[in-house]
């Protein structure tokens, strides 16, 4: 019925349907023209910048003014003699990050949905997204003071196993475990909230049909639980991933130092140092632009898999 | 009726061009007046402040050197800017970049405005030639005799050689009303410190050669205490000791005309080599590769730091503390290292006194305003002028004693911020502005401690010579190329030398491969590009 009902309606031409729509659902269509003018102003038209990346941009002379020059930013990017180290420690990061960042929150929200006293339940999650509020800049400074020389890692570390006490954030093995357990601190507990939304929309009628099938807990999280936040979960990582070039490059900034370079230096500090610090705007917007495609592939190419093999998608 | 009319019409005809008479007799009249007196004497002095002007407000966007004190939320409260415009005469409408914002991107979203302010800064030396291609500035030359005598004067005095280099671009155009320091005294600001309490306790001299400080080194370390400071206030370190002028951030430097890059040289292979000996010794803290101005604050306060690099305003707070904690300790400047004893030392922690800031009035300006700013800038160019941006007004922010020396008032002194910032709501060349910076300001900001330690920086050493200066310009296709190469070998250059300093790379065998991949990233040719635009700066 619903597709008869859908096959009579694109008969109509377009501009009649809408004017019917219009019609029937006025106060939607007010609604919805705030936050339409909200995605013109602040995200479509400022798109127009992007012709920059194909330009010798100069403040003076504006985007109307400025020299074109076709693609010469982006080969400049790419003969970069550090590109492929840019790439890889990107790359390196986003797939460290989502490798244990990721299921870190998933964890927790599985433990919570096991805790039976609410009082204390309460109590660990609140505590838990605490440090998602805490400004980054707050949380590198603490990070710096734990593990320099006389912090108290590496002072801990030191007495337990003898390993001379240095500072870790100069060292480049260091900084990946740094960076992403740092990241699992702050962030797991803002992270499980959205599972544990998803959690409470199960139907508890299927854990009391496993109890008498005979289930342990266990079997109960991996046949009923984990099956049930499945749709969440894909949704999330397909984001995660759509966003793969994009990593938290503001905590690097605040973390790195020239002898982390090596691994830690991505493609947006780098951009940073040259496109903001140098006023190289051009060279910046190009880079930019070449790590939005880079996205958006891996955005379109996991939602395809994800459809192929779960049958959850975004679009 | 129709008599009644025509009379009503025929008065009415009169008094407005009564009206518009006087109206042009006066603005006229004024100009005659100024402008016939200095054509009469053309000596500066003879245009009188303040100046006549009825014109709208004239909006001007500036950074830094007319900052406005973040306690006001406009021009209209702040002191220092009623009284520019009471002293010029001149009415603007003040605008500046948002607070907090990256100074540079405020600058360029004004430039890339379509309605351009008449009066734009800071604006670097080095991008006025294409500003003004690019029709932004307006090339001040044949303003500047007429409106700007002052100012006009001080270029063309050969002993300002230097400062007419830097503010002249190198096509001859004059695009900026500039700023510099009456000295060098106030462009030395950064140097070693260390704690005279502990040596006097070991009984060890004030170091002046690299033996001396490597003693210096051991001496502290028997009190447990090694070298801390911010990472960028290491660029000038010991590196003089060795004849190397620089130590982690790429230098460049002018050696007899030439230019070259620090970390190229032998010398800096030596400087190097050393550092990393003292690194593994313990005499520098290895937190340094991260430490920011709080972490190094706390390790001197905790005495773990005893020798630190940093700015003359770090002795001021040391002594500060010091007085109010009454730890002991006891900080002073010490002396660049030289090669060999009495013998001058290389260095380059000197800021061009030439800064290279100023303020240029762009092509939206009229006619009219164009003569109004040159004039109102002018002032700054004056005794009067000069003093005003310097030190405030007197009987406000300070007092001269029977002596003439400045004694800053209670208000200042007492204020809820320290007196460096509680002098910007007067005057802005703490810091800098149009004009020139008096040495006599800035030894009066600080504590006598830092003043000596600023002496003791700057006397002896030779950096001057072989300063690059700030106001070299590069033409587009430089700046291409520049931008091309220089990202990567800045990265390149901190990134090796650290290393070489912890011992992650060994400078003895990889230096040379060190060299040898600066030659791949285009180091010459970025030393080429800087060439030109010195010998084009020179030839100005």
């Amino acid at each position: 019925m619903k597709t008869a009902a859908g096959a009579a309606a694109k008969k109509k031409p377009f501009f009649q349907r809408l004017k019917e729509d219009l019609a029937r659902n006025k106060m939607k269509y007010i609604l919805m023209i705030p936050i339409i003018v909200y995605f013109v102003v602040f995200h479509y038209k400022p798109m127009y910048g992007v012709l920059m990346a194909f330009q010798r941009y100069r403040p003076t002379l504006g985007i109307a003014g400025s020299r074109w020059v076709g693609f010469d930013n982006f080969i400049d990017f790419f003969a970069d003699p550090y590109f492929w180290r840019l790439l890889r420690n990107t790359f390196s990061i986003s797939f460290y990050s989502i490798l244990f960042g990721f299921p870190a929150p998933i964890l927790l929200a599985l433990m919570f949905n096991e805790v039976k006293n609410e009082r204390f339940k309460k109590t660990i999650q609140t505590i838990s997204y605490m440090p998602h509020f805490i400004s980054l800049v707050i949380v590198c400074g603490i990070i710096k003071i734990f593990v320099q020389t006389d912090g108290i890692f590496p002072v801990f570390i030191e007495s337990l196993f003898g390993v001379p006490a240095s500072n870790w954030l100069t060292k480049s093995p260091y900084f990946y475990p740094i960076y992403v357990i740092s990241g699992i601190w702050q962030e797991v507990g803002w992270g499980s909230i959205i599972y544990l939304a998803a959690l409470s929309g199960i139907d508890q009628e299927l854990y009391e049909a496993a109890k008498i099938d005979g289930a342990g807990r266990l079997q109960q999280i991996w046949h009923i639980t984990l099956p049930g936040i499945l749709p969440t979960i894909m949704i999330l990582l397909i984001l995660r991933i759509g966003g793969i070039l994009s990593v938290g490059y503001e905590k690097i900034l605040l973390l790195y130092t020239p002898t982390t370079y090596e691994v830690a230096d991505v493609i947006s500090t780098y951009s940073y140092r040259r496109g903001i610090i140098d006023a190289d705007y051009s060279y910046s917007t190009a880079v930019g632009l070449f790590n939005s495609l880079v996205n958006i592939v891996f955005l379109v190419t996991t939602n395809k898999l994800s459809k192929k093999f779960t049958e959850i998608g975004l679009f | 009726m129709k008599k009644q009319f025509s009379v009503l019409l025929t008065s009415l005809l009169v008094i407005s061009m009564l009206g518009s008479c006087s109206d042009t007799g006066d603005s006229s009249g004024g100009t005659a007046d100024n402008g016939g007196a200095g054509s009469d004497v053309s000596a500066p002095e003879t245009f009188t402040y303040p100046m006549e002007y009825d014109g709208d407000p004239v909006t001007i966007f500036v950074n830094d050197l007319f900052a406005l004190h973040k306690s006001y939320t406009s021009a209209d409260e702040s002191p220092l800017h009623i009284g520019i415009e009471e002293h010029t005469g001149l009415d603007f409408d003040w605008s500046f970049p948002p607070l907090g914002s990256d100074t540079t991107q405020a600058l360029n979203l004004e430039l890339a405005k379509s309605d351009l302010p008449a009066a734009i800064g800071n604006l670097k030396p080095k991008d006025v030639e294409l500003y003004i291609e690019d029709g932004v500035l307006i090339d001040l030359t044949e303003y500047l005799p007429k409106y700007a005598p002052n100012y006009w004067a001080i270029l063309n005095d050969p002993a300002n050689e230097h400062i007419r280099q830097t503010y002249t671009t190198d096509s001859g155009q004059i695009g900026l009303f500039g700023f510099w320091r009456e000295d060098d005294f106030g462009a030395v600001w950064r140097g070693p410190m260390l704690r005279k309490d502990i040596l006097d306790k070991e009984g060890v001299d004030i170091p002046e050669t690299i033996a001396d400080w490597e003693e210096v080194f051991e001496a502290m370390k028997r009190n447990g205490l090694n070298t801390v400071g911010e990472l960028g206030n290491f660029d000038i370190f010991l590196g003089s000791g060795f004849g190397a002028y620089g130590t982690f951030s790429k230098q460049i430097y002018v050696d007899n005309g030439e230019v070259k890059i620090a970390q190229m040289q032998p010398e800096w292979k030596e400087y190097m080599t050393k550092m990393n000996e003292w690194y593994e010794a313990g005499y520098i803290d290895p937190d340094i590769l991260t430490m920011d101005d709080a972490t190094m604050k706390s390790k001197v306060a905790n005495n773990t730091g005893g020798i630190v690099a940093g700015a003359m305003s770090r002795i001021t707070y040391f002594v500060q503390e010091a007085e109010n904690t009454g730890n002991g300790q006891e900080w002073v400047g010490v002396p660049f290292p030289s090669e060999a004893e009495g013998e001058p030392a290389c260095q380059i922690w000197l800021e061009d006194v030439a800064r290279g800031d100023g303020i240029g009035i762009t092509t939206a300006a009229t006619e009219e305003e164009i003569e109004a700013l040159c004039r109102a800038f002018d002032w700054f160019y004056t005794e009067e002028g000069n003093y005003y941006i310097n030190f405030g007004e007197e009987g406000v922010t300070h007092t001269r004693d029977a002596d003439g020396n400045l004694v800053w008032t209670d208000a200042l002194l007492n204020g809820a911020e320290p007196l460096r910032e509680e002098i910007t709501k007067y005057a802005t060349m703490a810091g800098a502005s149009l004009g020139w910076q008096r040495t006599e300001l800035v030894k009066a900001l600080n504590v006598p401690q830092a003043v000596d330690a600023v002496e003791t920086w700057r006397a002896n050493q030779v950096a001057a010579e072989h300063l690059y200066p700030a106001g070299v310009s590069f033409t587009v296709e430089e700046q291409d190329d520049k931008a091309n190469y220089e990202s990567v070998i800045d990265t390149y250059i901190k990134e090796c030398a650290l290393k070489f300093m912890t011992g992650e790379m060994d400078i003895d065998t990889e230096y040379d491969a060190f060299l040898q991949q600066l030659d791949e990233i285009k180091i010459n040719e970025l030393i080429d590009i800087y060439q030109a635009g010195y010998d084009r700066f020179n030839a100005r």
